[in-house]
């Protein structure tokens, strides 16, 4: 399971899902959907993510079964 | 951005061509076959309307997105979102699925009823078993 910070860090920066879907070349639906937790994005899309957030990837998403790896 | 625009427009240009080429097509194949039943010629004509009414809206909305850069990124982040994508194959992989076992249960069925049928919804499933087998060894050699 991954979660994500997308949401915490966007609202952090005032930044809209729309504006964010904007700069990812996504859906907005897809923005909500990843802050939903119903979808996980492609390593493609999580670092554009990374990249719009000055963030790493791991910092933005959290993969629940890290000790098992 | 600028792959996309030539994307559609080659897209755009096969199917103004085949646009073109389909009432030849279809007259040619109405002169070379004989059609003079009412019911393939009813079909023939009606298969034809359909398609060039749905590639004249193609067309149509083509040439306004390609005019448009607004209408044009929209389009471009509509066909390239990956979640899109992703809801596409499954979609796809889900309906194949049911279809298979619809037709599967179908030929069983209609096994007692027509044997033609029941023939024609077995080469279905083969066919479809077929082209699945050719299309996996086409991306595993690609990918």
């Amino acid at each position: 399971m991954v979660k994500n910070k997308i949401q915490e860090l966007r609202k952090a920066r005032k930044v809209t899902q729309q504006e964010l879907a904007d700069a990812l070349n996504v859906t907005r639906q897809t923005i909500i959907s990843l802050e939903n937790g119903r979808y996980n994005a492609s390593l493609t899309l999580a670092h554009k993510a990374a990249q719009f957030f000055s963030t790493t990837i791991e910092e933005l998403f959290i993969f629940e079964d890290e000790e098992n790896i | 951005m600028e792959e996309f625009r030539t994307k559609l427009q080659r897209k755009t240009t096969i199917v103004t061509v085949l646009c073109c080429l389909l009432p030849i097509i279809t007259i040619a194949a109405k002169m070379f076959f004989k059609l003079e039943n009412d019911f393939s010629s009813g079909m023939t004509l009606g298969i034809c309307c359909g398609s060039m009414l749905v590639v004249v809206y193609y067309l149509v909305r083509n040439f306004m997105i390609l005019h448009n850069e607004e209408k044009l990124k929209k389009l471009y982040i509509e066909q390239t979102d990956e979640r899109n994508e992703a809801i596409c194959k499954e979609a796809m992989k889900t309906s194949s699925f049911i279809l298979i076992i619809v037709f599967g249960i179908a030929s069983i069925i209609t096994g007692f009823i027509d044997q033609t049928i029941c023939m024609t919804l077995c080469a279905v499933i083969y066919t479809s078993a077929f082209v699945t087998v050719v299309v996996k060894k086409y991306y595993s050699s690609k990918m």
